[in-house]
């Protein structure tokens, strides 16, 4: 195992070797010498001043029976995960989509965001308090529209109880999903919603988006799913999963009843083509890139 | 590849660094100082052991000069040196309880004193004060380098070439000075760099073929 490699060294190698093994060793200074060895001996010895004032001084148990080569694995490892961990947060922050705005609001009195009430007209509140994850429950008679960057748009309607999603994300896992638990909203998406998918879970349906603009209306007796325009794709939900997923196309609607009911469809309602063709047409200026409104 | 002992309570022949095998003696090396000093050298390692006067001053007497000239040769510094071997001594008299007087203590000091270069040299004291040393930024080196080179014989002569020896190694990096240092002034194998090091054999004959050739273009400078 000790075999030496001497006969591949180089000329100038061999030298460099010659004249290492020439070399005097070097000696340490007799005082200091005597001076640690007196220490040693009697146990006064302590880590050197020079070390301690250099700030150096590193007093730690020997770990006698534990002791290895002290590898620069850990420095590296620590190293490494120090910057995937920085490159993570950084790209997951640059991935996050921007935040809901308030682009509209309609009606008076007052909103319970995450239990705490804000009034209708303190917008700079409702933009701080509404962002993804905040339990909104909308009092009747009353209507915010809400916009993520040129990706989607929200309408939240009366009585409804949601949570609020969060706005698609610009690169990666560019899934985003609405739980709504009673009322209305609507959904329409812009340029920037390419790519992405939105799911609209309630207590009966699941409703699963690529671009399109529709209202889900989840009433007590079911969901009832209206497109617009696009595709959207409707199941029922059985034990927390979607069954039965079917297409309905622009101008069709999907009721899916509580209970074991099949669902059933049917012509969208004029009213409420009105309302989803009023609600897009107002918002395709913020999702087209306009500023949207502080 | 073998296993570093863990510690010098380790069973005598479980380990390359073992003083039964003889591995410290000079495996091939014409420099290698070999094992030191030993069970079988006469030291009250027992002695060591319960911090008695005598035997640690024996002890040290013994062990104290390897133990500079390599904690100099690895840090390049008089000073640092100093520092190096009083922490060096420092942890062997807070561990000397753990010592078996069975077995020889240089492998266990060897690995001491690595480590405590290792933290040297990872220190910004150090860094600062050591970046890369090349014989062209350095003309008070060079005029040093070449003037051994035509120096006088005798005394001077040898002190200006263990000058030049330690700037040679200064001028590499610290691990390939680590393997050279131990290769050739400490008398370690392959295998046991290796395990004092952490690394594997190839990558120790690697790093000594590399050292040799770097530090023989450096002489190769100072006309030497």
């Amino acid at each position: 195992m000790n075999e030496r490699p001497d006969d591949r060294l180089t000329e100038e190698a061999e030298r460099a070797r010659r004249v290492l093994l020439d070399a005097a060793p070097p000696r340490a200074g007799s005082a200091f010498r005597e001076r640690l060895k007196d220490e040693f001996v009697t146990g006064a010895i302590e880590v050197s001043g020079t070390r301690e004032a250099r700030g150096r001084a590193r007093r730690k148990t020997l770990p006698i029976y534990g002791l290895r080569p002290r590898s620069r694995a850990p420095v590296w490892i620590a190293a490494s995960v120090a910057a995937a961990a920085a490159l993570t947060i950084v790209i997951g922050t640059l991935n996050q989509g921007t935040k809901w705005l308030v682009t509209g609001v309609r009606g008076e009195g007052m909103v319970a965001v995450d239990g705490e009430q804000v009034s209708l007209s303190d917008r700079t509140a409702l933009n701080r308090l509404l962002v993804p994850g905040a339990e909104v429950k909308i009092p009747d008679g009353v209507e915010i529209d809400l916009v993520s960057d040129g990706a989607m748009a929200l309408q939240l309607t009366r009585r409804t109880d949601l949570t609020l999603p969060p706005p698609p994300a610009r690169w990666i896992n560019r899934h985003t999903e609405v739980h709504v638990r009673y009322g209305d909203i609507r959904v329409t998406t812009g340029p920037k919603f390419h790519g992405t998918r939105l799911d609209v879970v309630t207590p009966d349906a699941a409703v699963n988006v690529t671009g399109t603009t529709l209202a889900v209306i989840v009433q007590t007796n079911g969901t009832c799913v209206c497109v617009l325009e696009g595709v959207a794709r409707v199941g029922r939900m059985v034990d927390g999963l979607p069954t039965d997923v079917q297409p309905v196309p622009g101008g069709r609607l999907r009721f899916v009843w509580k209970g074991d009911k099949p669902p059933s469809t049917d012509h969208m309602r004029d009213m409420e083509r009105a309302k989803l063709t009023e609600f897009r047409d107002a918002q395709r200026p913020w999702l087209q890139g306009a500023p949207a409104p502080n | 590849m073998s296993q570093f002992p863990t510690g010098p309570t380790q069973k005598p022949g479980s380990s390359v660094l073992s003083a039964d095998a003889g591995a410290l003696g000079p495996p091939d090396g014409p420099r290698a100082q070999g094992p030191g000093a030993g069970p079988a050298d006469g030291l009250d390692l027992e002695g060591v052991r319960r911090r008695d006067p005598t035997a640690l001053a024996a002890f040290f007497d013994a062990h104290f000069d390897r133990m500079f000239a390599l904690v100099y040769r690895l840090l390049g510094d008089r000073t640092l040196a100093e520092d190096a071997a009083q922490e060096v001594f420092l942890k062997v008299h807070r561990g000397a309880h753990l010592l078996d007087p069975s077995r020889d203590p240089v492998p266990w000091l060897l690995m001491i004193a690595t480590n405590v270069c290792r933290d040297f040299w990872r220190s910004g004291a150090y860094r600062l004060s050591h970046t890369s040393l090349s014989i062209d930024d350095t003309p008070a080196l060079r005029e040093t380098l070449h003037s051994a080179a035509r120096g006088p014989e005798g005394d001077a002569l040898a002190a200006e070439r263990t000058r030049l020896v330690q700037g040679a190694l200064l001028s590499l990096r610290e691990p390939l000075r680590e393997v050279v240092v131990l290769r050739e002034y400490e008398g370690l194998g392959y295998d046991q760099i290796a395990a004092l090091a952490g690394l594997n054999e190839a990558a120790v004959r690697k790093r000594y073929s590399r050292a040799l050739a770097e530090m023989g273009k450096f002489l190769k400078k100072a006309g030497l």
